[in-house]
């Protein structure tokens, strides 16, 4: 299907480079005109001079974060263009908190072309996903589940970046030895491999991942395809990949937290 | 009271000793069966968990050893997941006390070790 322009013009504050080039690639085929601001009160000045059809205003930029720069658009601006957060993690009441400054909704990071598209189209972000525990983030399609870690008795935030550290240096080798065992067909190994992946993710839990070293476990034994196999290993990695970056975000806020 | 685990996953094996150093445990670690029985030469524990995939010796062994020599009749905690069913029954013919199903609630290993301390003092 075609892309329709659906934009005239949208404005997106993010201070990082990275995600400035990736929202001006995710926007150019539905939008015409796609300003960037780098903190919160460039975004201010082009929304004073500017007319937009929509705000993407990430929460943590320099000088002025996305909060303070929503409350002015709309307190002294009275804009009533929609503004939806960009925030890389789901907290509780991070929701409210982006409703409270007069904000429409808001996306978790990283998020896909579609996403601005569904927001375009249905004129509403993305259904947010409320998690009953703060140790619970992601998105859903990835839920991370810390309940497990903090009820073994270290609650420390120096404790609870360890086991995020170790489960993260430990994932890495283990999913390049997930891809040699396949490359070399030993499919034996392969399985003790995945079977092995699973017991971090007892821990720290992450469901999507824990039932793909599953599948993969099962796949090994019962002699799937070894293309099969691999696409699930992949998925495996891209998984943890997006995990990662939750999981850093969540250590970040932990610290932030403790000083 | 004093517990050897051995298990080979890092994460799983520091959840297991905190929550065990926690609740007020004299622990200690070994990452494979061949260790956990190097440790056992010197160390009496007084109760063991184990995992049953490990590299070198895996945990049905290691049951082995331990329930076939007279003097060490340490109660076993095994360490299992899903699709473990056979081997979790093969454990339990080899003398394993009871087991534990990955993921468990951290809680639930904590009332199974006080539960098997406590029968061996009764005992």
């Amino acid at each position: 299907m075609e892309d329709q322009i659906l934009f005239n013009a949208v404005l997106v504050a993010d201070d990082s480079p990275i995600n400035q080039i990736f929202m001006q690639r995710a926007l150019q085929k539905i939008c015409l005109r796609i300003d960037i601001a780098e903190n919160g009160v460039k975004a201010v000045e082009l929304a004073r001079a500017n007319e937009y059809d929509l705000i993407l205003m990430d929460l943590f930029m320099p000088e002025m974060d996305g909060y303070e720069a929503t409350e002015i658009l709309r307190n002294e601006l009275n804009l009533t263009t929609r503004i939806i957060a960009i925030t890389a993690i789901s907290l509780p009441g991070e929701e409210q908190k982006c409703i409270d400054a007069g904000m429409d909704g808001y996306i978790i990071k990283p998020f896909t072309t579609e996403t601005i598209k569904q927001i375009a189209q249905s004129g509403r972000a993305k259904p947010v996903m409320h998690f009953e525990s703060e140790h619970i983030f992601g998105d859903d399609e990835l839920k991370i589940d810390l309940k497990i870690l903090y009820a073994l008795g270290d609650t420390t935030p120096e404790y609870i970046s360890m086991m995020i550290n170790v489960f993260t240096e430990n994932m890495e080798p283990t999913i390049k030895q997930l891809y040699q065992l396949l490359a070399d067909k030993n499919i034996h190994e392969l399985q003790k491999k995945a079977h092995y992946a699973k017991s971090s993710l007892a821990v720290i839990q992450i469901d999507v991942m824990f039932n793909l070293a599953k599948s993969i476990e099962l796949d090994c034994r019962t002699e799937q395809p070894v293309e099969n196999i691999d696409v699930k290993i992949k998925q495996f990695e891209s998984l943890f990949k997006r995990a990662k970056l939750y999981l850093n975000t969540y250590l970040e806020t932990l610290l932030v937290q403790k000083s | 009271m004093k517990i050897l685990i051995a298990e080979d996953e890092p994460v799983m094996l520091k959840a297991i000793q905190t929550r065990l150093v926690n609740d007020g445990y004299e622990v200690v670690i070994t990452t494979d069966g061949r260790e956990a029985l190097q440790v056992l030469e010197t160390f009496q524990p007084d109760l063991i968990i184990t995992d049953i995939l490990m590299p070198y010796t895996s945990g049905l062994e290691l049951i082995g050893v331990v329930k076939s020599n007279p003097f060490k009749k340490i109660p076993i905690i095994v360490l299992s997941a899903f699709g473990q069913e056979t081997t979790v029954l093969e454990a339990f013919d080899l003398g394993a006390d009871d087991f534990l199903t990955k993921p468990f609630n951290p809680s639930e290993l904590s009332m199974r070790v006080k539960r098997l301390l406590n029968d061996v003092i009764e005992n």
